[in-house]
């Protein structure tokens, strides 16, 4: 119960907060074609966002023991949001690598939750 | 007066698909007749194709992340590059719950060596952490082609 608590204080509310305890720089995506600019911005604070909930461990993709949690979302204009979780051991499907992946179910629903807004501008594209 | 039009090969070919019967004729004239039958399952097979296909700017070195995040960034934008040659042009309207987004699946295996292809999948309703429009393709057989072609640049995706 300690150990839930500590980590819950540890949790990032904001995406901000996600930079500094990742200890990420933010970045210029300025080089790159106009209409991908969002999209690879979004991809880098969901990176980041992953990595401050993950507390600096990165997934083991080849791990078979290691359960890899993702958010599932309901696609949706007015109510996009959390559908639920699930994990992968052997199995991954495209875009759902080790860079955005979290290590339990509850920190999966956190991040999707929390951050909805970047994981919905990353499905929009 | 004569004007001289440039148009890039992607652009002809989008075109070509709802062109009047006297701009199609022209098209046919300056392109070939050969050129609108191949199908982009014939011609996309590198990631140069995809780039030649898409009109996009070659792989960026992605200067601008962290350095551990740079081959990450370039094999998505490949994935990236990839999904839009096969796509044709037409963009995925993730809300659309009557068009199915196909994306490979595969299967890890537990070593880069055995890494492969295990199926193509669909969501319309649903949609995992990280895919959406951007990775996602418009035909099944397709999500099986580009995660059978390009099988190291999806890994390089997943894994980096």
């Amino acid at each position: 119960m300690k150990k839930e608590k500590e980590l819950k204080k540890k949790r990032p509310v904001t995406v901000e907060e996600a930079f500094q305890i990742a200890g990420r720089p933010t970045v210029d995506f300025s080089n790159l074609p106009e209409d991908l600019k969002s999209y690879f911005e979004n991809i880098y604070n969901g990176i980041v966002i992953t990595e401050a909930l993950n507390e600096g461990r990165k997934p083991d993709w080849d791990n078979w023991s290691e359960k890899k949690w993702r958010a599932w979302f309901r696609m949706s204009a007015s109510a996009f949001g959390l559908r639920h979780t699930i994990y992968d051991i052997t199995n991954s499907h495209a875009g759902s690598g080790s860079r955005l992946v979290n290590f339990d179910e509850e920190t999966a629903e956190y991040s999707a939750t929390q951050f909805k807004d970047v994981w919905k501008e990353i499905q929009i594209g | 007066m004569k004007k001289t039009v440039q148009l890039e090969e992607s652009k002809a070919r989008s075109m070509y698909k709802t062109a009047s019967p006297e701009f199609k004729q022209l098209l046919e004239d300056t392109f070939g007749k050969d050129f609108f039958k191949t199908s982009v399952e014939d011609r996309i097979f590198t990631i140069e194709d995809a780039i030649t296909e898409t009109g996009r700017p070659s792989v960026p070195d992605f200067n601008c992340v962290p350095t551990d995040l740079r081959d990450f960034f370039k094999s998505v934008y490949k994935c990236l590059v990839v999904t839009e040659a096969f796509n044709e042009g037409e963009r995925i309207d993730i809300y659309n719950e009557d068009k199915r987004r196909h994306y490979p699946y595969f299967l890890n295996n537990g070593s880069a060596s055995a890494f492969g292809l295990y199926d193509a999948d669909f969501g319309s309703a649903g949609s995992a952490a990280g895919s959406g429009s951007r990775l996602s393709v418009l035909k099944s057989d397709n999500a099986k082609i580009i995660g059978e072609r390009f099988k190291n640049e999806f890994r390089d995706m997943l894994s980096l």
